[in-house]
């Protein structure tokens, strides 16, 4: 079973073409990373997948539907986007919050509540419960949005079938819950969930994603296994960039070192 | 400094309110020029038929005071409500259902049909022409405002607050003119209108009013979710799967309906829309399931106590209650925005 697949997507969400012939497929449990300089699409493509800008031309299917197909609430039971940066600007407390991710569910209260609970233990949020999410800093709101898009499409066993979506997950984060963020997605994927993350941060990158998808003006440049993509021409070509590719010590996951 | 805010839940806030509204109403009924006594009160409203002594008690009371109480109570909790679901919509504490220009628009159409029309302005037909021509007015104004802000790509609240302000100034601009070109009396009698009163209360009024309110009482709090994830802006909205133009679509309709109604009715009655939800929200917190009702609720009481203030002050002469509810709710407001961050609103 393919969770997300796109066959030649076009997209032109303000008139203007942005995405170019993107081709990929995710699979339950894998991680792709998504990479690009800024402006190269990311963003759109995300929004693309997850419904919310039309695509101009190919075929964009969730579990083998085309997304314009599903209606917006069955899908929101599947596929949930954490944005970079979201604006609450009334005092709602974090468990509030966090609860909005239920809002497409039709689970019952008690399993809500469940689901907050273990959702809150997944991303390290428990010590905010109650406290006013408008008062929290920069990453612990992050943390807190990350609780809640989980809660979205949140099962304590298998979670086949449903996509996150992740723009920029670590910026606000410190070193620690950057750390907690790699295991979690490990632990996630385990159980079968597909994720689609963008970051900045190559070394991170390699460390979450097993496959890389990297982008440049609206066009695909690369696709393939994290090793393979990352090589000094790609950084030659897409950055302009002198980079030295090397192994990690004890992960043998590669890294990136600026020349 | 993080504290952990200690909330009233929303059900006992409800429950309370519910359960002082016969009270206050009675309070309320008791009030006015002729000051009657409780009991007189409750001989009035529970015993059938006209035949008992105290005659004048119960023609003040069923005829007089009883639509009017009510019809204070159905545009409170009109406004409120109204005021609750567009701070939602504008993910603005500080917006009010006359941001989408619906009361500038209305005052425009009842400045127009009270030059038009001329001088024998206390006759039922007048102030049926003249809140026809205020309805019509704030529809208009709203349908424009709505037009202004919506692109292909959907409506923006942005562009809607901003259309709503200049369609505020134009419809301000055209009154002005107007007044320019009215006589005295024409002039006294849009400046008291625009002053906002209940003292036109009758059944006929009070059936339209309790009509539109129990659709916005039933419609608006169905959007409680939707509201509270547009807080988290437009498009976390519409990844949760809410379809947001549709929202905003119902809402403005609906509230256009409710705050048309009236301003129809009662000219234009300030600072209830802005005010009750906030206080609301400092009491329960922010989410519009507990919000919406108890706003709703809330406005029903303040403006049965404002219209029973505005009745007795000065008795036998009436204190417009746009007045009063104004002069008790800026000092109120002002103290809010001053202890703001206390309770953690961060515009």
């Amino acid at each position: 079973m393919t969770v997300l697949s796109l066959h030649d997507v076009h997209a032109a969400p303000w008139g203007t073409p942005l995405l170019h012939g993107i081709h990929f497929d995710l699979q339950p449990g894998e991680i792709l990373g998504l990479a690009g300089p800024n402006g190269a699409g990311k963003s759109t493509l995300l929004e693309v997948v997850a419904g919310i800008a039309e695509t101009t031309q190919g075929e964009l299917n969730l579990l083998s539907k085309p997304i314009a197909r599903w209606l917006p609430r069955e899908r929101a039971r599947h596929l949930a986007v954490l944005p970079q940066l979201s604006l609450l600007s009334f005092p709602y407390t974090v468990d509030e919050v966090i609860l909005i991710g239920r809002i497409p569910g039709n689970s019952s209260r008690q399993e809500d509540l469940a689901i907050l609970t273990q959702v809150m233990a997944a991303t390290d949020t428990g010590s905010l419960q109650g406290q006013l999410y408008t008062q929290l800093s920069g990453g612990e709101k992050q943390r807190v949005q990350l609780a809640r898009v989980l809660a979205q499409i949140w099962d304590e066993q298998d979670m086949s079938g449903r996509v996150l979506l992740l723009d920029e997950p670590t910026t606000a984060l410190d070193l620690t819950h950057q750390q907690q963020l790699v295991a979690l997605l490990k632990t996630l994927s385990g159980r079968g969930l597909a994720v689609l993350v963008t970051l900045h941060d190559f070394n991170l990158l390699a460390a979450i994603a097993q496959r890389l998808l990297v982008i440049a003006n609206g066009r695909q440049i690369a696709l393939g296994d994290t090793r393979s993509v990352l090589t000094e021409q790609l950084f030659q070509q897409v950055f302009s960039t002198e980079v030295i590719i090397s192994t990690h010590p004890t992960r043998g996951h590669p890294m990136v070192i600026s020349a | 400094m993080l504290t952990i805010r200690r909330r009233l839940p929303a059900n006992w806030l409800l429950i309370g309110l519910a359960l002082a509204l016969l009270p206050v109403a009675v309070l309320a009924l008791s009030q006015g020029a002729a000051n009657l006594p409780l009991t007189d009160v409750f001989v009035a409203l529970v015993k059938p038929g006209l035949s008992d002594p105290n005659l004048q008690a119960v023609l003040i009371v069923r005829e007089i005071r009883l639509p009017r109480v009510l019809l204070a109570a159905v545009v409170g909790a009109i406004l409120a409500l109204s005021g609750a679901a567009m701070q939602g919509l504008f993910r603005n504490p500080l917006a009010d259902p006359s941001l989408i220009g619906v009361t500038a628009g209305a005052s425009l159409g009842a400045a127009i049909v009270i030059v038009a029309a001329g001088l024998k302005l206390s006759s039922e037909f007048q102030l049926t022409l003249i809140s026809t021509g205020a309805f019509a007015g704030g529809l208009l104004a709203v349908i424009l405002v709505y037009r202004l802000a919506t692109s292909p790509n959907g409506t923006s609240v942005a562009t809607m607050l901003l259309a709503g302000i200049a369609i505020t100034a134009l419809a301000g601009a055209l009154g002005g003119l107007l007044e320019f070109q009215a006589n005295n009396d024409m002039l006294r009698r849009i400046s008291l209108w625009k002053m906002g009163a209940i003292d036109s209360a009758s059944y006929s009024r009070l059936t339209l009013a309790g009509t539109t309110c129990l659709l916005l009482a039933i419609t608006i709090p169905r959007f409680a979710h939707a509201l509270d994830a547009m807080l988290l802006g437009e498009s976390e909205a519409r990844h949760l799967g809410i379809d947001t133009d549709k929202v905003k679509r119902i809402l403005v309709v609906l509230v256009a309906l409710g705050v048309g109604v009236c301003v129809a009715l009662a000219g234009t009655i300030a600072f209830v829309g802005l005010v009750v939800p906030h206080l609301v929200r400092l009491l329960i917190g922010p989410a519009h399931k507990g919000l919406l009702p108890a706003s709703a609720l809330a406005g029903a009481l303040l403006l049965m106590l404002a219209d029973a203030i505005s009745r007795t002050v000065l008795a036998p002469a009436e204190i417009p209650v746009g007045i009063i509810t104004a002069i008790l709710g800026v000092p109120f407001f002002i103290v809010l925005l001053r202890q703001r961050h206390q309770y953690g609103m961060q515009t």
